[in-house]
């Protein structure tokens, strides 16, 4: 497979993309992403434990922040060569829901629960100027597989799964060229996560749009994606085609996420050599690398420098040469 | 909701409900009775005030009020006559208890229902535009208002909007019904008494407004940090639209309940604004009937009240599921 950055065509470039967070004291950063590209109609997976600033990283792109006290300080994001920090208020809302659609992990609250779900499919319609609401939102539950009822619903008489399908309506149903799917089957037991995810890949092949996932589970990247990015404290720390990834790792991260990926998977149900420790606090980041203090492979050089992006796959001293 | 096989329908609840009134009407009937003939003074020595009279006398009214029997005897007798709808006969005004109530409930319901209404349609707009210009000029002038409004009692702001509006400024009346020598029929009549309220209203909705705004604020703010909110906006919903389709249909929960308890306290403030005013409402009755120890009206006062209470905590119940449809009645 091509290496990511050698296509012609890319649906989102991020270039040195800060998004920072006023926390009581100090501002810390959540996201410091240097380069990160998503091909026109692949899918690219966005990996790391919980707290490496994946889903900050989603919010980022849609300038779009669960509390006020986070924004986007400074970088590009250009979505089909155009900078969405660019745009004004009025046509950023144009392309959130139209152009690029949002797949939530906690499908339970994403919908208003005292109006009807058909009614809010129809009020994300009418604010992109789209006409055929009805018959619109019969097709989209069709092409879910949910019955066309569901539209007179309230979300509280929807099951999670059937909830996470409509929630994947919503994000479609204005045929975007970017879906972003946050931890889509997360919350979701096992059999309906691969329902979803089948589903997912399905529509991505029939429709043809780009998908960014984003999953702390390296099942699910192996599962259905192209290519992977993996994110530790809001740095990339490796990128590669998901068959290289999985089959030679890099960055010592990467390998201990995969020995606890497939160790879950595998007979025995415990890890053998899982990470050590914790991921660290964004205010209290250690110095040098920042995955030196838990890495197997840690050297001299690791304490004081950070490793800068080597060969534009891999940021490990490892890999100097 | 009339959902298939689960809960009841809207009609046979608000049945449900009202049988369910009719035991506690009965309850709070027996309660007041046994409370007001606990009081010290009776009606009849409030009646012959300091004037010198024979004992005699004073045993012949009492026979004749009925003061002389057994309470337990009284309190049957009073229940029988409530059942027939009769509540009894005014010691001080000397006429039947209902008519007398029935006629001044109107204008006390006119007071309360325009000043609810303007205290929820100032409090909620306030509280919207607080909570949409959050920490802006007029968050904070919300803020101020809903804790100083909340604060003033009600008998010291009618007398600072007499003192301003009637005294200072006279561009309204200080008090009563209506223009004592004006001859008003038809319209000028209604403009003369709409007119005489201004004042009353403001002083009796004033704490309510504020505290309808500050409520408004907080449960809009809470709603619109709802992750529904987020996705709303991701899939590029209006903010308009967000404001007034989520946020307050949402919001509105809360202010219904409040909106709703605020009906049954304010049967207490009008009883003071009234007084100040001289608006000749039941608040004022409730006040000289206290004074005269008028028994019977204050017994149908009582019991009008209740009623009311009762009423308008069911239509706040009936409205919760027309707000929200997760209510269900159970």
């Amino acid at each position: 497979m091509k290496k990511i950055d050698a296509y012609d065509d890319y649906i989102l470039k991020i270039k040195d993309l800060v998004t920072e967070i006023k926390i009581p004291g100090q501002i810390i950063k959540p996201v410091e992403i240097e380069n990160f590209l998503i091909p026109e109609g692949k899918i690219v997976g966005l990996a790391g434990e919980s707290g490496s600033g994946k889903t900050m990283t989603a919010y980022s792109i849609l300038d779009l922040f669960p509390t006020t006290a986070a924004r986007v300080r400074e970088g590009q994001i250009l979505f089909k060569d155009k900078d969405l920090r660019g745009l004004s208020g009025n046509s950023l809302r144009k392309i959130r829901g139209q152009e690029i659609g949002m797949v939530f992990q906690d499908f339970s609250k994403i919908f208003n629960p005292v109006i009807k779900i058909g009614k809010q499919l129809k009020e994300e319609l009418t604010a992109h100027g789209i006409k055929n609401q009805q018959e619109r939102i019969a097709r989209a539950l069709d092409e879910v597989g949910l019955a066309r009822d569901v539209a007179d619903r309230y979300p509280h008489g929807l099951s999670g799964g059937m909830l996470q399908r409509v929630g994947i309506v919503a994000a479609l149903i204005c045929n975007p060229s970017l879906v972003i799917a946050d931890e889509p089957t997360t919350a979701l037991d096992v059999t309906i996560q691969a329902q979803i995810l089948d589903l997912l890949k399905d529509l991505q092949a029939e429709k043809d749009f780009s998908l960014l996932l984003i999953t702390h589970d390296l099942g699910v990247i192996a599962d259905i994606c192209d290519y992977v990015y993996i994110m530790y404290t809001g740095k990339i720390v490796e990128v590669g085609d998901v068959y290289e990834i999985y089959e030679a790792p890099k960055h010592p991260y990467t390998k201990g996420l995969l020995k606890g990926a497939f160790s879950m998977q595998g007979e025995e149900k415990s890890i053998k050599r899982p990470i050590k420790g914790s991921i660290p606090s964004l205010s209290e980041l250690p110095q040098g690398c920042r995955f030196h203090p838990r890495c197997p492979e840690v050297m001299e050089r690791c304490r004081e420098q950070e490793p800068p992006f080597f060969n534009q796959e891999v940021a490990c001293w490892l890999y100097e040469n | 909701m009339s959902k298939k096989g689960e809960g009841r329908s809207l009609g046979q609840y608000a049945l449900l409900r009202i049988a369910q009134a009719l035991p506690l009407i009965i309850a709070i009937i027996i309660i007041n009775f046994l409370l007001i003939n606990l009081a010290p003074g009776d009606p009849v020595t409030a009646l012959i005030g300091e004037f010198p009279v024979p004992q005699e006398y004073v045993e012949e009214m009492r026979a004749n009020f009925g003061l002389d029997q057994n309470i337990a005897v009284r309190l049957v007798r009073y229940l029988g006559n409530v059942l027939r709808g009769d509540l009894g006969f005014s010691f001080n005004y000397r006429v039947p208890v209902l008519d007398l109530v029935l006629n001044r409930l109107g204008r006390t319901i006119i007071l309360m229902i325009s000043a609810i209404t303007f205290a929820s349609i100032v409090g909620i707009s306030l509280g919207v535009a607080a909570a949409k210009w959050r920490n802006s000029f007029i968050d904070n002038f919300a803020v101020a208002f809903a804790t100083i409004g909340y604060s003033i009692p009600v008998f010291w702001s009618g007398q600072i909007l007499i003192l301003i509006f009637a005294i200072w400024l006279g561009w309204l009346p200080s008090g009563g019904l209506q223009s004592i020598r004006g001859d008003y029929f038809g319209w000028a009549l209604i403009v003369d008494r709409a007119r005489h309220m201004i004042l009353p209203m403001l002083a009796l909705s004033l704490r309510y407004m504020a505290l309808t705004t500050r409520l408004t604020r907080s449960s809009l703010l809470e709603t619109l940090n709802s992750d529904f909110i987020l996705a709303a906006k991701s899939r590029g919903v209006k903010s308009r639209g967000i404001l007034w389709n989520h946020g307050l249909r949402n919001a509105a929960m809360p202010i219904i309940t409040v909106v709703g308890f605020h009906f049954t306290f304010m049967v207490a403030g009008s009883a003071l604004v009234e007084t100040v005013f001289g608006w000749p409402g039941i608040g004022r009755l409730l006040y000289t009937s206290i004074t005269a120890r008028d028994f019977p009206v204050l017994l149908g006062i009582l019991l009008v009240v209740s009623v009311a209470v009762i009423l308008v905590t069911l239509i706040t119940d009936l409205l919760y599921a027309f707000v929200d449809p997760r209510v269900t009645y159970d």
